[in-house]
Order: structure tokens, then sequence, then C-alpha cells
């Protein structure tokens, strides 16, 4: 075998890998014995059972408000800046941007839990949700100052045949900007619609989103049968399935921009 | 001169970073030298962080598994890394870019928890194996993608070059392939380092009594233990020493990256 085949090989053989976890969670989710690994059998059973479980659908509305709230919020502050900045460094806000990326999440997280504490307010759907906006903030407006959100000559073109400010904003200006502003909501709503660590620490007494109520349940499995390992798979089944469609959406979007 | 319309629109972004991190960074530093039981402001904890043995060894153990997560993660995507980028085309190089990016969106507790269960079915229980499997698994993709993006960047054909001059593998592999992807290992090592060493969710679900890492500890003193003092200054002394790994890594092999 030449030294290309072997390593072609060896690149599928550790893309497999990466999958195989994930693909048994899926098959388990669907599995009628409880035990790990002892296939009894197909069954929707433990889908079922995610429809009379109140605590996961208040976790999901919970982790949707945030999300849609968060992403949005963050990326229309980050988007106003991008515009103006024009792909320019600006290196007073690139020092102010980059922290928040670069520190640990666990002391962010902290620092967060002592301010909410601090202020006195009661932590629930709004400090989660502001936690989250501290880091999307900078990711956004990294995601939209890397990819170009600006284009002056088509700008200057359209003001020349006549189009008035809000035309050229309307109709040059933004869907020219589209893919960043696609990039940055999908990387931001992931980014909070899956946080663990800061929600973590942002959290009430009994305020939860679909991380917190699987990492709960994971720590003690079979304390009820929502808890059990199938019906946890199922939860965790369908937020990953979640997650992996906006991925490939996304990545869909991206290929189709760039094929043009 | 900085325009105005550039100050009003980059405003709201600049206030809102300062509400939302750095105010409360400022809180953080102020509990890790507030003592609130005798009411006094104190080094006393970061003296007891620093000095005291078993902290101390929680942060030596931690940093060793990151080592160990940064080396094995590397020697796994290298060969991945090179095939992507040096014989893939076309529809196959997005195909496996698809495959390796898309990890990223599934959140690490779900990862770790679908591990988990395959493991505990292959007979491998909570503890330091899995403990490492789990880092490994969820650390392959940040490493893979910058050292991707360095190779991707050789000059097509240098490989044929080379071996057209009568170079063997082994040159190929240490005079051309490794040199060029430098850059990447460097940001991949540094980012899979920094992330690894706080870890939270792995240790916890996946490394049983061996999983008494840093992340871990800030979380038993700050949520269960109530201990605010010290769990601040914990979690400075990581930062700190995040940061500075960072930039003693950056400044040691500035020349190799520009």
């Amino acid at each position: 075998m030449s030294s290309k085949q072997l390593l072609r090989v060896y690149t599928y053989v550790i893309a497999l890998l990466l999958y195989i976890p994930i693909a048994f969670m899926v098959i388990s989710s669907f599995n009628s014995s409880p035990y790990i690994g002892v296939w009894e059998g197909f069954t929707t059973y433990w889908y079922q059972l995610l429809l009379r479980d109140s605590e996961a659908h208040i976790a999901l509305v919970n982790s949707l408000t945030i999300a849609i709230v968060s992403s949005t919020l963050s990326v229309s502050t980050a988007l106003l800046a991008a515009l103006q900045v024009r792909g320019r460094r600006l290196t007073a806000v690139d020092a102010l941007v980059y922290p928040p990326i670069v520190m640990p999440e666990v002391a962010e997280a902290v620092a967060l839990f002592l301010a909410f504490t601090y202020l006195g307010v009661e932590k629930g759907w709004l400090t989660v949700m502001l936690g989250h906006t501290a880091f999307n903030l900078a990711f956004a407006y990294v995601t939209l100052t890397v990819s170009r959100v600006r284009f002056e000559e088509l700008e200057d073109a359209a003001r020349t045949l006549g189009a008035g400010r809000l035309q050229t904003f309307k109709d040059i200006i933004l869907p020219l900007a589209m893919p960043g502003i696609v990039a940055a909501l999908a990387i931001t709503f992931l980014l909070s619609f899956t946080n663990f660590i800061k929600t973590l620490f942002t959290t009430g007494p009994g305020f939860y989103t679909l991380p917190i109520l699987i990492w709960n349940r994971a720590r003690r499995p079979g304390i009820s049968e929502f808890a059990s390992q199938n019906a946890l798979n199922a939860l965790a089944t369908l937020v990953t399935l979640t997650a992996l469609s906006i991925a490939v959406a996304y990545t869909a979007y991206m290929l189709r921009k760039a094929g043009r | 001169m900085v325009q105005r319309s550039l100050v009003i629109a980059v405003a709201p972004l600049v206030v809102a970073l300062l509400l939302l991190f750095y105010a409360p960074n400022i809180a953080l530093v102020y509990y890790s030298f507030y003592d609130r039981v005798r009411g006094v402001f104190t080094i006393d904890f970061y003296l007891d962080v620093i000095t005291n043995t078993v902290y101390l060894n929680v942060i030596l153990y931690s940093l060793s598994i990151a080592v160990t997560t940064v080396l094995a993660t590397l020697a796994l995507t290298l060969p991945v890394a090179a095939y992507i980028a040096l014989y893939s085309r076309g529809f196959e190089r997005i195909l496996l870019l698809v495959i390796f990016t898309t990890p990223f969106w599934i959140d690490f507790l779900l990862r770790a928890w679908a591990l988990k269960s395959l493991l505990y079915m292959v007979g491998v229980r909570e503890g330091f194996l899995a403990l490492m499997v789990g880092m490994v698994y969820d650390y392959i993709p940040f490493t893979l993608l910058p050292v991707y993006a360095s190779l991707a960047r050789m000059p097509p054909h240098i490989v044929d070059v080379a071996r057209t001059l009568g170079a063997g593998s082994l040159d190929i592999w240490t005079r051309i392939i490794i040199p060029y992807a430098v850059p990447g290992v460097l940001v991949g090592s540094a980012l899979v380092l920094l992330m690894s060493f706080t870890e939270l969710v792995i240790p916890s679900l996946l490394g049983g009594v061996r999983g008494f890492t840093v992340g871990p500890l800030i979380y038993t003193l700050i949520l269960a233990g109530d201990d605010w003092g010290r769990g601040a200054a914990l979690a400075i002394v990581i930062t700190v020493l995040s940061v500075l790994s960072i930039v003693l890594a950056y400044r040691r092999f500035k020349g190799w990256l520009l």
C-alpha cells in the first residue's frame, strides 16, 4: 500500500471513530431494553416518555428563548460596529473583544456568578441570557470582522446610480453582509443553546436549560424513569440532531454562497 | 482622527462588553481579596492556593492531563491533516472537512455523555483511562483544523517535486510537512491546552475519583462549598497561568509563525 492509501485509510478510520459514540447513543435511544448494550428490540418508548416529560419541555423553552434573544442581541450589536469598522483593525476594540474568547470559561463563569451575587440579582432566565451574551458579543464581532461585510465599490455605484441611503442599505449593504450575519447567528445561537458551564454558574434554584437538565440526570441516573439511561439518550439525541441540522443548513448555505 | 460615526457605532458593543465581561471580572478580583467571614481584605486566598499542596497537586495533575491531551491529539491528527491537505481533492476534501468540523457543533456535554455509555458497554468504567479517551475524543477537531489550515498553505506539488528530486518519505515528513505544520500545531496546541486545562464536564462525567481537576475543584469551592475567596483566587491563578503560557509560546515561536 502506498503512503497515500495508508493515510487515506487512517483518515477514514479516525472519521468513523468520531461518530461511533454518537451513533451508539442514537441506536440506544431506540432500544427497548433499559440496559446498556443489551439489544431487546426496537421501540420509540423513550421518545414517547419525552412527550410526558414536563421538565424537558420547560428546559427546551428556556434553552430556545435564551439562545434566540442572546444571539439576536449580540449579532445586532456586533453588526452595528462591524459595518462601520469595515475590516480595519481597531486595536482598542480588538483588545476588548479577545479576552472573553481567551479567558478560561470556568473563570469567566465564576466572575459572572460573583457579580450577580454581589448585585443581589435573582438568578434565572435573565442572568443566564446576559452571561451567554457576554461571550456571544465577542464571537459575533470576530465572525463579522473576519468575513467581508462591506463592498464600498458597489455602494458607491448604487449611490451614483441614484439610490438613496436607505435603499443602498436595504438592497446593497444588507444582502452582501448576509453570509457574515448568518454565520454569526448560527455560531452564537449554538454557543448559547448548548452552553453548559456558564449556565451552571449563572442559573438559580429551579431554573434549568437542556444541558443543565441532562447534566443533572446524567449525574444521578435512575432517580426517575425520565433520568434512565435510554430516556437520557433520547433527549441527548434530539439536542444533537437540532445542533446537527443547524450545522448542515449552515454548511449548505455557505457552500452555495461560495459556489457562486 | 477617529470618525464620530465610528465611535457611535462601536459604543454599544464596547459598553456591553464592559458591563457583561469586564465588570464581572472586577467582582472576581474583589472577592479573591475579600474575606467575607472576617470582613477584611487579605492575600491569604492567593497564598493558600499557591502554597497549599492539595491545590498545587490538583493544578499540576490538571496540567499533566492537558499536556497529554495536546500531545495525543497532535499525534493522532497530524496524518489526517496531511491527507486532507495533500491528497484530497474537490468533493472528497469538502466531505472530509465537513465530517471533521461537524463535531464542533455538538456540545462537549453531549459528546462526553455519548462516549460514557459506549465506554461502559466495552467495560471501561469511570477513571483515568475513560477521562483521557474523553479528552482526546473531544479535542481532536480543535487540533486538526489549525494544522490543516497551515498545511493547506503549502505550495502545490511541493511533495511531488521533492520526491522527483529524490527525497525519501522520512525527508518529506521531517523537512517539508512538519515545518509547514508548525504554525497550526502551535495554535492548535495553545487552544487545546487552554481548554483542556480548565475542563469541567469531561473530568466530572468520565473521570470518577481520578477526575478531580481544577475545573471540578473550582465548581466545588464556589457552588458546593461557598468558599468564594479561594474559588475566585484559584480562577484568577489559572487564568494567569493560561494566558502566560500562550504569551510565552507566542514569544518563543514568533519567528516560526511569521
